[in-house]
């Protein structure tokens, strides 16, 4: 008899048994021992336990050289910390900071030189040996040289030794520029500077003893100057609740954490920061909340025949005008000026968010005045004068350049440029610097530990070391009342063929046989606690101990230089009040009446914008925007969690979707007259109307060949170096 | 479970929302802390592993009245009627009853997340993909913690690691129980505005139990009565209606018992 077995007995046969197995402890089993067994697989990283240690250092990665606690095994570190009674950052490391040890590992890291070569957005590399790199580079020194076109500096973080060391260098060249890229943190302070009649400062700002601080977008709770002060000034306010309280009135156009974070936040129109602070200046003469007999006295343009004094150029911003270029109700203008009049000292301090870039000249021009009606220079709780850094003795007769200001370079003149491997944490665009460079011949030099960033457009990278690989100096950061020194000692040792950037320049010089004598960076450190010593100024915290230490104290510079070798900062005592020199409220420049009248009516970046187009706002945090990489872990507070925003990703406010046809989230393009990017799209009821914010942001854990675009690349740059405002379109795709 | 007669330390946590700026700094402590890999370029929010995940809150209204407040989500060490434990099927989650601490046990996890989808909070996360560190990257791992494997769920445990660093240190000294500095989370330590305070909510002289009674302090999802040992402060009245409007019992609820 036949079997006729037919496809659904199959079926039921097989469903039947699956059934009756499951029914078995089989499966559970399975599973459960497929579990434990993937556990322990030998692909599960093996962790050895090695001999635990604390170490202490400084976090290199930005200027405020934060005190660090690291958590060490087998002599690697495995997680740092704040050091708790650090003076300047109290405890605080930011999220950088925090994964800073991973730096080393990064997917982008370069540990051999690299000739660079891009074509159809691509980037090609060529390993070279560092006599290879250096015997196509010195050639081109000596005909930049020889020439006599320029060989410029880009520091990223001035004022440490080896910035002498970059000056002294550049010295020895016919036609050289020292450029600074501080993101315009210290730009209120250096205006004030520069209204003086005699050389005044370097300053800093009291903010221990402030009643009131005027913020006109600076990104102070987004880790501006040293985070962790700020934090800590924050904390004790939140915490003692005490009547001479701080008051932050954050003018921004952008709802920056700052903003939510402020006491006040005045949201103004992008753009309209001159026109405020005129206004502010207007109420404070008209109402006299300023003492006009001295301003007259001290002031040369305060009040002055001719028309053309700081009084008729207020006179002009009346509250009621003021409100409607700035958006703000006339009433609450009247109302902050009153405020900062009253609630004294008052600071009046410039900023701008790090992926922004500096506000302007005449924007830091209204403001730094606004410090002088506000009468808070020089005064406890204000601004006041700071002592500079001792330099080391071989190096204070060398000639120092001034920083050169990027826009004020003469363009396609540059022919070899070098990159400071430094982290600066603000974003500088590469087309500003592009301009500079001789067309064809041109030559870039990036001093860096990663491919990523300004590095990528050079044509060749020097290896330097990555955080914690080499000793490192932290000098004053931005805004500080008071001089400040740190070196952060290595935790890990660089690779053989990592050549640190002043070693490199005693090559150069070597090979261009030029009249130089060599220093090694532990040299030039040296030299500076020497210095410190000699002074005799101030005090040294050690970080292991949490302990204070008077320099006069300390016997030699040698036992000095152990004290920092284990984690120390130094800190200079507090320089007396001194009232400001006499000054000119306009600047020197006869054209400045003329330049912030038109400013302040209306930002030149505005004046060519047609109808209908948005404004494009880049944005981003410090530290996450410049040249320097994040660990891959932060794509935890990137990808993981949106809490900062991705690279090229666009936020407008709905209202402006639709008025523009823009309806829903999803791929769009963003047009300037400076090219196109593809952006993703998001409708967010916190942007101001008429904008368009897009992030300017690291790849998180990104290992890419591609030239990373940059939503920098597509802003009109200003003729005095800013990129705050470009008119663009945004259509969908 | 009635916590009076079990545990006898009641370990929590205050984040004040008013302090919080979002910068995220809690977020990366965590993962360097626990071994928590960097994301695989496909990654998005749904299919990441942050075990303490801080989200944006908004108020809604427009531009310039819009706000936003910060809420880190780490695990809420529900104490009552613990929805993670009830669902899982192969007792791979437990309260310890000496602590209050949820703990997870990867290595009994079969993945088949119940407790996912039971936690009201979403403070668990399913490892997608084995675990990827960049060349060399894997040295910098914490060796206190042991890395988890794809195919797992995983979650915020006090950083149970230091829990156990505190108790060998308090046991070596002849103490029962670690000081409440000897145990402090690597969140808490991080935070650079000092958001969150950690301790020991059944000890009332302890900062954070002081903290938690409170008259701004509140829990997310009370009306679920998993009594979370992590509390939220606000004094903003829109954080507090936020919490409030959408997060209590209503009438209709409060009628079914
Ligand atoms: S928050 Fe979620 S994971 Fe944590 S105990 Fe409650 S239910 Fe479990
Ligand atoms: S307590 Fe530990 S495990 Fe939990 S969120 Fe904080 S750092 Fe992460
Ligand atoms: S570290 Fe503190 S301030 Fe930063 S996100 Fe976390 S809780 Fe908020």
């Amino acid at each position: 008899m036949a079997i006729n077995i037919t496809r659904r007995d199959l079926l039921k046969l097989a469903g039947g048994s699956v059934l009756g197995f499951l029914f078995t402890p089989v499966p559970w089993k399975t599973l459960d021992d497929l579990a434990i067994w993937t556990q322990t697989g030998p692909w599960v990283p093996k962790l050895p336990q090695g001999e635990p240690a604390t170490r202490f250092s400084a976090c290199p990665l930005c200027p405020a050289a934060c005190g660090v606690r690291a958590r060490c095994l087998g002599g690697q570190p495995v997680s740092l910390t704040g050091v708790a009674g650090h003076p300047l950052s109290h405890g605080g490391l930011c999220p950088l900071g925090l994964a800073a040890h991973h730096l080393a590992y990064h997917p982008q890291r370069v540990v051999q030189p690299l000739r660079l070569t891009r074509a159809h957005g691509q980037l090609q590399t060529t390993p070279l040996t560092l006599e290879q790199a250096l015997a196509e580079i010195a050639p081109v020194l000596a005909e930049a040289k020889s020439s006599g076109e320029y060989v410029a500096v880009l520091d990223q973080q001035p004022g440490r030794m080896l910035s002498q060391r970059y000056q002294q260098f550049l010295g020895l060249f016919p036609r050289a520029a020292y450029l600074g890229n501080d993101g315009g943190e210290g730009a209120t302070l250096t205006t004030l500077q520069s209204l003086c009649e005699q050389p005044y400062g370097p300053l800093g700002l009291d903010l221990e003893n402030t009643a009131t601080l005027l913020s006109f977008g600076a990104p102070l709770l987004e880790g501006w100057g040293t985070p962790g002060h700020i934090n800590h000034l924050r904390r004790l306010q939140a915490e003692n609740g005490n009547d001479r309280r701080l008051q932050l009135i954050q003018i921004e156009a952008r709802q920056s954490r700052t903003a939510l974070q402020s006491d006040t936040w005045l949201p103004i129109k992008p753009g309209s920061e001159t026109a405020l602070a005129l206004g502010l200046a207007q109420v404070l003469i008209s109402e006299s909340w300023c003492d006009r007999r001295r301003l007259q006295q001290r002031a040369d343009d305060f009040q002055c025949d001719g028309g053309r004094s700081f009084c008729d150029l207020v006179a002009d911003f009346t509250p009621a005008r003021v409100a409607a270029i700035t958006g703000l109700h006339a009433e609450i203008i009247v109302a902050t000026a009153r405020q900062a009049a009253q609630h004294a000292p008052a600071i009046a301090l410039g900023g701008s968010d790090p992926g922004a870039g500096p506000l302007g000249t005449m924007a830091e021009l209204a403001i730094a005045s606004l410090n002088v009606l506000l009468d808070s220079v020089g005064v406890t709780g204000g601004i006041v004068p700071r002592r500079a850094l001792p330099v080391g003795e071989e190096l204070q007769s060398a000639a120092a350049l001034p920083i050169t200001n990027i826009a004020d370079l003469p363009e396609r003149s540059v022919r070899v440029l070098f990159l400071d491997a430094a982290q600066s944490g603000y974003a500088l665009p590469w087309q500003l610097l592009e301009r500079k460079l001789i067309p064809e011949t041109g030559c870039v030099i990036s001093l860096s530990p990663y491919l990523t960033g300004l590095a990528q457009h050079a044509n060749y990278v020097i290896p330097a070391p990555a955080p914690f690989e080499a000793l490192q100096e932290g000098v004053t950061p931005g805004g500080a009342a008071v001089a400040s020194f740190t070196i952060s000692p290595p935790l890990l040792a660089a690779p053989a063929t990592v050549v640190e950037p002043a070693e490199l320049l005693n090559h150069l010089a070597a090979a261009l046989a030029l009249n130089w004598t060599s220093f090694t960076a532990a040299d030039l450190l040296r030299q500076r606690v020497a210095a410190l010593q000699q002074a005799s100024r101030g005090r040294v915290f050690t970080f292991p101990e949490e302990q204070w230490q008077e320099v006069a104290a300390v016997g030699s510079a040698e036992q000095l230089w152990e004290i920092f070798a284990s984690g120390a900062c130094w800190q200079d005592e507090t320089t007396p009040a001194a009232r400001l020199p006499r000054l000119r409220l306009l600047g020197k420049s006869s054209e400045n009446f003329e330049r912030l009248r038109t400013a302040g009516a209306s930002p030149p970046a505005l004046q060519n914008q047609t109808a209908g187009s948005l404004l494009l706002l880049p944005f981003g945090w410090r530290g996450a925007v410049g040249n320097g990489q994040v660990s891959p872990v932060l794509s935890k507070i990137y990808q993981e969690s949106g809490l900062h925003e991705l690279a090229n990703h666009a936020y407008l406010n709905p209202a402006t979707g639709r008025s523009h046809g823009l309806e829903s989230d999803g791929p769009a393009l963003l047009q300037t007259p400076a090219g196109n990017l593809r952006v993703q799209l998001h409708l967010d009821r916190a942007v101001p109307p008429g904008v368009v914010q897009v992030a300017v942001a690291p790849l998180p854990n990104g290992s890419t060949n591609e030239l990373n675009e940059n939503v920098l690349a597509l802003c009109a740059l200003q003729a005095d170096g800013t990129w705050r405002l470009t008119p663009a379109q945004v259509a969908k795709v | 479970m009635d916590r009076t007669e079990t545990s006898k330390l009641r370990y929590g946590m205050v984040i004040d929302l008013d302090r919080c700026d979002g910068c995220g700094a809690c977020m990366v402590a965590c993962a360097v802390e626990n071994n928590v890999p960097p994301a695989q370029p496909r990654t998005n929010d749904r299919t990441g592993l942050t075990w303490l995940r801080v989200f944006k809150v908004e108020n809604g209204a427009d531009y310039p009245a819009s706000r936003s407040v910060f809420v880190p989500m780490p695990c809420q060490q529900c104490e009552l009627e613990t929805p993670c434990v009830s669902v899982c099927p192969q007792n791979a989650v437990e309260v310890d009853q000496a602590t209050g601490i949820v703990t997870q046990v990867p290595v009994r996890c079969l993945g088949c997340r119940y407790c996912m989808t039971a936690c009201p909070y979403h403070a668990r996360y399913f490892n997608w993909w084995d675990p990827e560190w960049p060349a060399g990257m894997e040295k910098t791992l914490n060796p206190d913690v042991a890395p988890r494997m794809r195919g797992v769920v995983e979650k915020c445990n006090f950083c149970h690691g230091r829990l156990q660093a505190a108790r060998a240190q308090a046991a070596a000294e002849g103490r029962r129980e670690p000081r409440e500095d000897e145990y402090v989370p690597a969140c808490v330590e991080a935070c650079p505005r000092g958001a969150i305070v950690f301790g020991d909510l059944a000890d009332p002289n302890s900062k954070v139990a002081q903290l938690a009674q409170q008259p701004d302090t509140f829990q997310f999802l009370v009306r679920l009565g998993t009594a979370p040992k992590v509390h939220y402060h606000s004094r903003q009245p829109w954080v507090q209606r936020m919490v409030e409007a959408g997060l209590t019992r209503t009438k209709k609820e409060s009628a079914n018992g």
